[in-house]
């Protein structure tokens, strides 16, 4: 469990734009470990994809990497060139999109698609790519993969496609698979039936995940750390439980506590505001404009990490040790409580 | 509770079939497939089901998007559901606003925020343009923006903003009944408990009376009075809020209550899924004919005779 696998190190990626440099990811670093799943949780806008595409290589013209390294495998990935790239993406780094219809080619068999991508591998015949597709269609829960093999994506439901872009990004045998928001737009029985789904193929193939999503409660079952992203920082990072039962920077409460359950049914408490214009980054805390509790200095200087345990960190100025005490918001302390009381 | 007052909104075996295709490719989709509600005046109706389910047909259906196959609809005792003429079409239009769901697709980009909002009193023949303006700058003022605001065009404004445009346009014009088709799922988190708790601050001040249509359980029920859950163009359970959340009884709503995901991470881990199977699930006389059963007071649930039974065995908690 313990040796990192990928590694990135205070990235930072802008984007051109009329109006300015668009400062999506100002420094963002963490780690990824053999066998682990970790998950990046944050808000459009808060540079959770533009991470992963700087992992892919997939980043837009306009965009610029102003700082940072991507270690893998003993090379920097930010200054491989586009054929060594090749050697990585789908290779050894697979990637599973938010929308399943627009990442399958309409006009192309099922099959078709997959065998397209075992034959990257090297030579095969077409029998035994077919044996090798059938078996990946088996493998990711797509019943009567024979027949199901030369048919085209619209005869496909949302989470059947979905399970086709899984099995296209397992046909490459990749160690680690990035998992771009995969169950946003499925419905929620089809939802959990694809993180039952992805649960079980990382443990079958030792796969190392990260896991980007906008919804907190996706993660708490699959997630083993989770990386809380706002306005291209990470503000917080710590193991799902602590995330989940001691969160310490005032966005992850206040983000956990506008979660919707199926417990409390009070009113929900919402952030004010929205999120900052990344063209003009703000000083200091990014979240203090939106926070009711900001201190002075939240709007001034920029906090530093604070360690809450080896794996627990968050970058509040609430943790410094002459802050105010500062109470998390009342319906999140009712739910943690709950929670520790049913599982106790 | 609700017996007592009249309904607003009294909907009877709605029906909508879409056809496409001629000859041997016909083929015939059962929408909507013979539903019944009312809804009471005040309340917050929530509709819940996945995608396909015909829970945006049937908001559809009430404002006359559509002309329903069958059924009947009476709005405040009045017949909706007969030919489009345009006395009814002011009618609908006076009595009856959406929210929509995508906040970028459903405003004109070309129009201003002033021209969108007053588009509706204009054409309710409000001519007189300051009296509309002042209507909007107090409706926009209702919703959480501002003057400054009513100049500017949609794609200036981010998405929980943009939602609260469309608000102000279904409000301005003063309905009775909102429809609200998923109006927080293209929105984040934040962003989301921010437009829920506007649309209840404006349900209490004005008196409106909503139908609220999502797929997520777990959103609606932060909102609705009762809640009815859709399962293949059939409404399955109708039930007060808070008892279809403790006593789910149809095997379709415990199927999607059980796939909720819950900001727990120990629940999450020891969280086994139900899946719904429509075959396994009903194998107690599959031939005689369901219908809806109140099972308990006010908890209504689709079923045959013997399932009743079987449900009823249930203890209520």
């Amino acid at each position: 469990m313990s040796d990192v696998i990928l590694s990135v190190d205070n990235l930072a990626v802008s984007f051109r734009s009329d109006n300015g440099m668009v400062r999506a990811v100002r420094g963002v670093s963490f780690d990824l470990k053999r066998g682990e799943t970790v998950a990046i949780v944050g808000e459009s806008g808060s540079g959770k994809s533009v991470t992963i595409k700087s992992i892919m290589g997939i980043l837009t013209k306009n965009a610029v990497i102003d700082s940072g390294t991507i270690t893998y495998d003993g090379m920097d990935l930010l200054k491989l060139s586009e054929k060594e790239y090749h050697h990585i993406r789908g290779a050894k780094i697979g990637l599973i999109f938010q929308d399943p219809l627009s990442a399958l080619n309409p006009l192309m068999k099922i099959g078709h698609q997959i065998t397209e991508a075992l034959r990257l591998n090297g030579p095969i015949s077409k029998e035994e790519a077919r044996q090798r597709a059938v078996e990946l269609m088996d493998s990711v829960g797509i019943p009567d993969a024979q027949r199901r093999f030369d048919q085209y994506p619209f005869q496909f439901s949302g989470g059947m496609r979905q399970r086709v872009v899984i099995a296209i990004a397992l046909a490459r045998d990749p160690e680690i698979l990035i998992c771009d928001e995969p169950t946003t737009a499925l419905d929620v029985t089809v939802q959990a039936k694809i993180l039952d789904l992805i649960g079980e193929i990382k443990a079958k193939r030792n796969l190392s995940i990260i896991f980007i999503t906008h919804d907190l409660g996706v993660v708490a079952s699959i997630a083993d750390r989770i990386n809380v992203m706002y306005a291209g920082k990470i503000v917080e990072t710590g193991t799902t439980e602590e995330i989940f039962f001691d969160p310490r920077h005032p966005y992850t409460q206040a983000l956990l506590a506008s979660m919707p359950d199926l417990e409390t049914s009070e009113k929900l408490a919402s952030i004010p505001g929205v999120p900052p214009n990344m063209i003009y980054p703000p000083k200091g805390d990014a979240f203090a404009a939106r926070n009711p509790n900001a201190l002075k200095i939240d709007f001034e200087r920029e906090p530093p990490f604070f360690k809450i345990s080896d794996t627990h960190y968050a970058a509040t100025w609430t943790l410094h040790p002459y802050a105010p005490k500062i109470e998390m918001p009342g319906v999140l302390k009712e739910r943690i409580e709950r929670m520790r009381r049913n599982h106790a | 509770m609700m017996e007592n007052k009249a309904p607003l909104l009294e909907v009877e075996h709605l029906k909508m079939t879409f056809t496409s295709g001629k000859g041997k490719k016909k083929v015939v989709v059962n929408a909507i497939d013979d539903n019944s509600f009312n809804v009471y005046e005040g309340e917050t109706f929530g509709l819940v089901g996945e995608s396909g389910c015909g829970k945006t047909t049937t908001g559809r259906s009430i404002v006359r998007l559509y002309h329903p196959t069958g059924g009947t609809m009476r709005f405040d005792g009045q017949d909706i559901s007969g030919p489009m003429t345009r006395e009814l079409r002011h009618f609908l239009s006076d009595n009856i606003a959406m929210v929509f769901q995508d906040p970028v697709d459903s405003l004109n980009p070309r129009m201003t925020v002033m021209e969108i909002v007053e588009e509706g009193l204009k054409y309710r023949g409000m001519k007189n343009a300051a009296e509309r303006r002042e209507l909007v700058y107090d409706m926009l003022d209702k919703v959480g923006l501002t003057r400054e605001h009513a100049s500017r065009y949609p794609h200036e404004f981010s998405g929980g903003q943009r939602q609260r445009i469309g608000i102000a346009r279904a409000l301005v014009v003063k309905p009775k009944l909102i429809i609200a088709d998923e109006p927080v799922s293209a929105l984040d988190v934040s962003i989301q408990a921010q437009i829920i708790n506007l649309l209840n601050e404006l349900k209490e001040e004005l008196g409106l009376t909503i139908i609220f249509i999502a797929h997520d359980l777990s959103v609606v029920k932060y909102f609705s009075t009762r809640v009815a859950v859709m399962y293949r163009g059939k409404i399955v359970e109708m039930a007060p809020s808070k008892d279809l959340y403790r006593n789910p009884v149809h095997p379709y709503t415990i199927s999607l209550l059980s796939s909720v995901p819950q900001p727990d991470p120990t629940y999450e881990r020891s969280r086994k899924s139900i899946s719904y199977d429509i075959v396994a699930d009903h194998i107690e006389m599959p031939d005689e004919e369901r219908k809806m059963h109140e099972i308990w007071p006010e908890h209504f649930v689709y079923c045959n005779s013997k399932e009743l039974e079987r449900y009823q065995q249930k203890q209520r908690p």
